[in-house]
């Protein structure tokens, strides 16, 4: 049974008068409307502890302002407050505040200072002990222009990921046509991290647990990134590279004839996830199927429930044309996108050690000399590196026969059986 | 894409209120007073851009920069309303494209600009920019729904990016497969950045299903990922030859024969053709040529199997004909031979295609090509033979002349009714080199025409046909006392046309023409008797000779009806002896 949640005062003019002071950090030390903003706050709050009440919370969602979970009314000055905060508080991580009943106007100003501090720097600086009663809650609801933290970002949007490819082999099982647009939205996010931390991403999908296959959400959106990788490589555009993603995540066992509603998209889409059947099969099929079955062999090859192969070797082998279904003029491109080994791929090196590749290495130095971060079996990755192109004492062996149990950085609930 | 070829679900498919946090853990930070901040916030650079501060201004705007920004909202929203009404094929859509590019350029002159979208309109600088006074726009409310909330405009905005973000207001809404978000973002504008609101993918009714395992990624063992991930490379820049080798790939990645293999998916057994006609209306609505073209071609490929003849006759349906006649009007030497390909076999589709066409050379160049395949064209020029533009009505006639045959003749009587009578002139002409049982009524009533020419045209019709119906409307004009007042020649040739007719009631007629006794020699009623003795002769029926025989012996007729009568007396029982 669902417990009943306390989200404090709903009095939007209470809500109003918070408001304005969370908006008034937003500007400069001294600003008079906005120490007058923090008084009436104060002397609000006071009224309603008096009350009985025991907590104010504002959250910002969607460009809303909720008070004690319930929407502020909007005007235009309420509207105004709500989307700049969301901007500015975005930023920083942060999607709301929260007074609880020991609120007092000495932690108001140390707050103050900290979110000025972490605007400044771009980044989280709050120190829970410095002000106990104004928590800050996580969020922000805004793609904005200012990164936060790319990795975490790329956390965040994985995870997504994996959550919708999970869904959507759940609608696929209920016999549903999972919808297509909010897939659109979600895979336009990953597109533009993945354009700025690819690495990240292919090192996300690929460092795990050898000695357990992927699941199928996870292969799912292991190939999504990596054919939105492969299509950023070959210089797609981003109405194709969105296709190709949607098309990964939406490949099933069983393909519907097609996806209705789709209108303009409906050929690429379409073509995409049927074909990639044809191109497997060995039969005729263009270009993004094609690309789409070099992605999905090489993941069920390096992390399917077939004996696995290192990456370097199935790329070889796909290059070699000795892997059916895949063409090997699609599949060379993909190697160059790859590199011979990897990111994210484990390796054993010449002095007993095992190493992840974090950097395909410079093509001058050529293709067998990554750099790579030790790593011990059993811990986490470290961040210190070993260039194997200028460490002529160290060389790497072949895959890893000596890190199993790594430790997947995400986890989803399985799908339902 | 129109609003009406799709339907819309928004409520079941997107959840646009993000609740930040599980109600859950609110209630857990609220009351344990868990103070730890926990930044997740999703922001990022659009793609090709730079990160950069908040875009607005850093100091006050000036009446002048906000009358800039008002003044391109003004222009767009023409331009936006103009591609509504019209269509991207529209008129004056250059003009307004120029306008509203102008003012874009002007706008950004200073720097970039930030307009935010609320629910009460468009803001900039905290206070309404709505290109009206007393509402918002109707593309505000869908495109604050779709998760916009500011779009900002950078130095550089071009024309081009102008008209995309037109087109794309033009039908702002979301579709099962793209909303406006994503629509701007594959266009990939350079100068137009979009902040958006995230909308997370309700992905079951089983929450319980897709929801994250309690191990969050923002535990400690992350953190500690996060540390590693933070060296890792990102994507390597190619080598020349890799590059050269992916230019390959990406060059064939729209292949012409992807339409076709498309249409076949579609047709599969068990298959549909809707996902193709949705296409179709996809591509129609942005007026994409090349991509009709090639549908209609894949179409026309496929339609002989029955499958394909679903298709075609879907795609062939009037509504969407009247799409497809614009951009045939815009760019016929794409678009006219796939369409006649895939209309091979229902020619009459291409005859109500002829009458949506606006460009007349575009018309004539498809009216030829289809008399030259001797598709029958007149069932389109039926439709126009009663156009109140004399022109097109006669233009009409005058083909209709051309075909000949009944259905054609037939096609032509609504022309007798004609206000212009070179219509009505020309139908008859036309009519009396193939009567049919249908033309005698409104021939008929062509007699009483104003105009003498069309008169005698309608007489020569009705003389001419050997339609014995004919000779009662004839008759009644001849007995009609006015009929003395018309010309002599006239006169003249309604007797003759009624000799024609081998009818009692002329005969009779003629016979008490000559039996009037003329004593003062009007000269009307001499001329009269002088025509019946002459039409009585030219019937030479027996009972006309005796009418003949009879008349010689009328003292009282003028000399020359006498002589005529002997004349024709004679010559008709010479003809009934030989």
């Amino acid at each position: 049974m669902k417990r009943r949640v306390d989200r404090g005062s709903t009095d939007p003019t209470l809500g109003r008068a918070f408001l304005a002071a969370v908006h008034g950090l937003t500007k400069p030390p001294g600003d008079p409307e906005a120490a007058e903003a923090v008084d009436e706050l104060v002397a609000r709050f006071d009224v309603l502890l008096e009350q009985g009440g025991r907590m104010l919370q504002l959250l910002l969602v969607d460009g809303e302002a909720r008070i004690g979970g319930i929407a502020l009314e909007l005007d235009s000055a309420t509207f105004g407050m709500v989307a700049d905060l969301t901007t500015v508080l975005g930023a920083v991580g942060v999607g709301g505040v929260t007074l609880t009943k020991g609120f007092r106007r000495a932690q108001w100003e140390a707050f103050a200072a900290e979110l000025r501090d972490s605007i400044a720097a771009g980044a989280n600086r709050f120190q829970k002990e410095n002000h106990r009663d104004i928590v800050v809650h996580g969020g922000g609801g805004l793609r904005g222009p200012t990164a936060t933290d790319p990795e975490l970002v790329a956390l965040q949007l994985l995870r997504a990921l994996l959550e919708g490819a999970q869904g959507i082999l759940l609608a696929r099982e209920a016999d549903q046509a999972p919808p297509v647009r909010p897939l659109r939205r979600l895979v336009q996010d990953v597109v533009d991290a993945v354009r700025l931390r690819g690495g990240v991403f292919e090192a996300l999908t690929t460092v795990r647990d050898r000695g357990t296959p992927l699941d199928a959400p996870r292969l799912r959106a292991a190939v999504a990134i990596d054919v939105i990788g492969f299509g950023l490589h070959v210089g797609l555009g981003n109405r194709d590279l969105s296709t190709l993603a949607v098309a990964a995540l939406l490949r099933g066992r069983e393909a519907p004839t097609a996806y209705p509603g789709l209108g303009g998209e409906a050929m690429a889409l379409t073509l995409c996830v049927r074909e990639t059947a044809a191109a497997r099969a060995g039969r005729d099929a263009g270009v993004p199927a094609r690309m789409l079955a070099a992605a999905e062999v090489y993941r069920e090859l390096t992390a399917g429930s077939t004996p696995r192969m290192a990456p370097f070797e199935a790329l070889r082998r796909m290059v070699a044309g000795e892997i059916p279904g895949v063409a090997p003029e699609v599949a060379r491109v993909f190697q160059d996108y790859k590199g011979a080994h990897p990111v994210g791929s484990s390796l054993d090196l010449s002095d007993g050690t095992a190493a992840v590749v974090v950097a395909r290495g410079s093509a001058s130095a050529g293709p067998g000399a990554p750099t790579v971060a030790r790593w011990a079996p059993g811990s986490p990755p470290t961040d210190a590196r070993l260039d194997l192109a200028t460490s002529p004492g160290v060389r790497l062996t072949g895959p890893s026969k000596t890190l199993p149990g790594v430790p997947d950085l995400i986890t989803v609930a399985p799908p339902a059986s | 894409m129109s609003s009406d070829d799709y339907t819309s679900d928004d409520a079941d498919e997107v959840d646009v209120t993000v609740e930040v946090e599980d109600e859950d853990e609110d209630e857990e930070a609220a009351t344990e007073g868990e103070a730890e901040s926990k930044p997740e916030a999703e922001s990022k650079p659009e793609a090709g851009s730079k990160p950069e501060p908040e875009p607005e201004p850093a100091s006050p705007p000036t009446v002048s920069r906000r009358d800039r920004v008002a003044k391109f909202l003004v222009a767009l929203d023409d331009f936006v309303h103009l591609i509504a009404r019209q269509g991207r094929l529209g008129r004056g859509l250059g003009e307004a494209a120029a306008r509203a590019a102008a003012r874009g350029r002007d706008m950004v002159a200073e720097g970039e600009v930030a307009i935010r979208v609320s629910p009460f309109g468009l803001l900039f600088d905290g206070s309404s920019v709505d290109p009206s006074a007393t509402a918002p726009a109707e593309y505000v409310s869908p495109l604050f729904a779709d998760g916009v909330r500011k779009i900002t405009f950078e130095a550089g905005l071009t024309a081009e990016e102008v008209r995309l973000l037109a087109e794309l207001l033009a039908a702002p809404g979301a579709t099962d497969d793209s909303d406006f978000v994503t629509r701007l973002w594959a266009e990939e504008p350079k100068s137009i950045r979009l902040e958006a609101a995230r909308a997370r993918q309700r992905w079951s009714t089983e929450r319980r299903a897709v929801s994250p395992a309690a191990d969050d990624p923002r535990s400690l063992r992350v953190r500690e990922g996060v540390l590693w991930l933070r060296g890792i490379e990102n994507a390597s820049g190619p080598t020349p030859d890799q590059r050269t080798r992916a230019a390959g790939l990406r060059g064939s990645f729209a292949s012409t024969s992807e339409h076709a293999r498309f249409v076949a998916l579609a047709l599969e057994p068990g298959g549909s053709a809707d996902p193709v006609v949705e296409m179709f209306d996809a591509v129609a609505a942005r007026a994409s040529v090349t991509d009709a073209a090639r549908l209609l071609r894949a179409a026309a490929d496929a339609a002989k199997s029955e499958a394909g003849g679903t298709l075609r006759d879907a795609m062939l349906e009037t509504r969407r004909l009247s799409r497809l006649a614009r951009m045939v009007d815009a760019r016929p030497e794409a678009l006219l031979e796939p369409l006649l390909a895939l209309c091979a076999e229902r020619g009459e589709v291409l005859v109500t295609f002829l009458d949506l066409l606006r460009v007349s050379d575009v018309r004539e160049r498809l009216r030829a090509r289809l008399a030259q395949d001797g598709v029958d064209l007149t069932p389109f020029y039926a439709g126009r033979v009663s156009s109140s533009d004399p022109k097109r009505a006669l233009e009409a006639v005058e083909a209709l002349a051309g075909f000949g045959g009944a259905a054609a003749v037939r096609a032509m009587i609504p022309a007798l009714e004609s206000e212009d009578v070179i219509v009505r002139r020309t139908a008859l002409e036309a009519m009396t080199h193939g009567y049919i049982a249908d033309l005698q009524e409104p021939v008929a009533l062509a007699l009483h025409d104003p105009d003498r020419d069309v008169r005698l045209l309608a007489l020569r019709v009705l003389g001419d046909s050997g339609d014995n119906r004919a000779a009662t409307p004839i008759l009644e004009i001849v007995q009609e006392g006015t009929f003395i007042h018309r010309r002599e020649s006239e006169r003249r040739a309604f007797y003759q046309a009624l000799a024609r007719f081998n009818d009692r009631r002329a005969l009779e007629f003629f016979s008490a023409v000559l039996e009037r006794k003329n004593l003062l020699r009007n000269e009307a009623v001499a001329q009269a008797q002088l025509t019946a003795a002459h039409a009585l002769a030219a019937m030479a029926t027996p009972a006309a000779i005796r009418t003949l025989r009879l008349a010689t012996k009328r003292w009282f007729l003028p000399k020359a009806v006498r002589e005529a009568a002997e004349k024709g007396y004679a010559d008709s029982k010479q003809g009934a002896g030989t």
